[in-house]
């Protein structure tokens, strides 16, 4: 069973406390989350990110906007609105189940023999070649020049969405941030152009590497059902069951180690999120 | 003294070669690490050539403390990579001794030495008999070859 999750305007920073918690938890099952945008403006960076190389901090302190960083690796985005977030939280065992065999599956960036996911583990690229090839592909198929530009989606050479993925030894997330529409000038104010970039990007700044969904698609819905058509078109047809939040919810009182952090502007550094979804605890 | 010096000089010799055998003494993992026994209830792990290879580029490597200690297959701590983070986890049970820090500044040193300077940590184990059920070089090549 894949419990699909859907959510209109959620706030990203809750999303990701809830996705931490069901990645950490050992027997949350399989999850798809869908939510169609997030309400204010906010940065992302990933693990590793150094918010200082990554964002212009003072700009976005001045725009009111936070900077979170979340658990999981992959690069930086401002999401707003209009950006619509997709994240997919499968069991190997599921996947193994769902596609007993990659022989459709024509991977356009690797030039190495795919293992058959049937026998043995399932590796990150792997992952990347099933999400674009076997996923996304079916829900953007209208676009003829839709691919996957080494770890990014992009039609021909402009990337409209990034992913970052996560593994355990049972499980993998693999979340994505599709831009709809973005404040051009947001993200050319708030972000610095990283250090380490994909090739393909070619020293592109923001503006000329990335293009905007809306440009392709007239609305966010036409892409969420598409979304909704792929997932209930999965091979084995496997049991499809929407769940509400407060489902999700009942996740976040595992105790598990909690990596996603905001950033304190005033002391320059991250510190912990404290909400109802982590509350200070008294002493 | 000559008979003492023959007792010392033995011990030093059995002492030296348990050394040099031991430090040769590799085993790995199906999650892709390999442990090096290091010393008596010492050992030191890292992730394979072939785990590597399959990360991508590393970016960044979260060690665990020294001092803490894990039971057998605990997540100790991540890697991150272009493709995915990605969690490592201790074969036996163990306490930290000593973490790379290297590596935290200089993460592509995992790329390019996995065995050597890209080693992530020590640890200490009373457990030895596990460490012997993990997989020999021979056995590890065989894993790599059948998964692909």
């Amino acid at each position: 069973m894949i419990r699909l999750l859907r959510l209109n305007k959620f706030p990203i920073l809750k999303q990701l406390q809830i996705e931490e918690a069901l990645y950490r938890a050992p027997n949350s099952g399989n999850w798809i989350i869908i939510n169609n945008g997030t309400p204010e403006p906010i940065v992302i960076v990933g693990i590793s990110g150094r918010a200082d190389k990554l964002v212009n901090l003072d700009e976005v302190e001045s725009r009111g906007i936070q900077t979170m960083k979340r658990f999981s690796g992959g690069g930086t985005v401002v999401a707003d609105e209009n950006t619509l977030f997709s994240s997919i939280l499968l069991e190997f065992e599921t996947l193994k189940q769902l596609f007993p065999t990659l022989s459709a599956i024509s991977s356009s960036s690797s030039s190495s023999t795919l293992p058959s996911i049937n026998d043995g583990n399932i590796y990150p690229k792997d992952i990347m070649n099933w999400s674009a090839n076997s996923f996304y592909k079916h829900v953007f198929h209208e676009q003829i020049d839709f691919s996957l530009q080494e770890n990014d989606y992009a039609f021909g050479k402009l990337k409209f969405g990034g992913n970052a993925q996560s593994f355990s030894k049972h499980k993998f997330l693999h979340h994505t941030s599709f831009l709809y529409d973005f404040k051009d000038d947001h993200m050319m104010a708030c972000l610095k152009q990283p250090d380490k970039i994909p090739e393909y990007r070619r020293n592109r700044d923001h503006l000329s590497f990335l293009c905007k969904l809306k440009d392709r698609y007239q609305s966010k819905d036409h892409i969420i059902n598409n979304l909704l058509k792929t997932i209930n078109n999965l091979p084995t047809s496997p049991s499809i069951k929407e769940v509400t939040l407060e489902e999700a919810e009942q996740f976040l009182s595992n105790p598990h180690p909690k990596s996603n952090q905001l950033f304190d502007y005033n002391l320059k550094s991250w510190k912990d999120i404290t909400n109802e979804y982590n509350p200070i605890k008294n002493i | 003294m000559l008979k003492t010096l023959t007792r010392v000089g033995t011990q030093a010799f059995n002492k030296n070669l348990f050394s040099f055998s031991r430090n040769y003494c590799t085993r790995y993992t199906t999650d892709h690490e390999w442990v090096n026994n290091i010393g008596p209830k010492k050992y030191k792990l890292g992730i394979t050539d072939f785990a590597q290879k399959q990360m991508g580029d590393i970016v960044y490597i979260e060690l665990p403390k020294i001092g803490d200690s894990f039971e057998k297959g605990g997540e100790m701590g991540t890697i991150e990579s272009v493709k995915a983070v990605s969690e490592y986890y201790i074969p036996i049970d163990g306490k930290i001794t000593s973490a790379n820090d290297k590596i935290t500044e200089e993460p592509e040193i995992l790329n390019e030495d996995p065995y050597g300077e890209g080693w992530l940590v020590e640890f200490e184990s009373d457990q030895s008999g596990d460490f012997s059920e993990l997989m020999s070089k021979d056995q590890y090549d065989k894993y790599i070859k059948d998964q692909n």
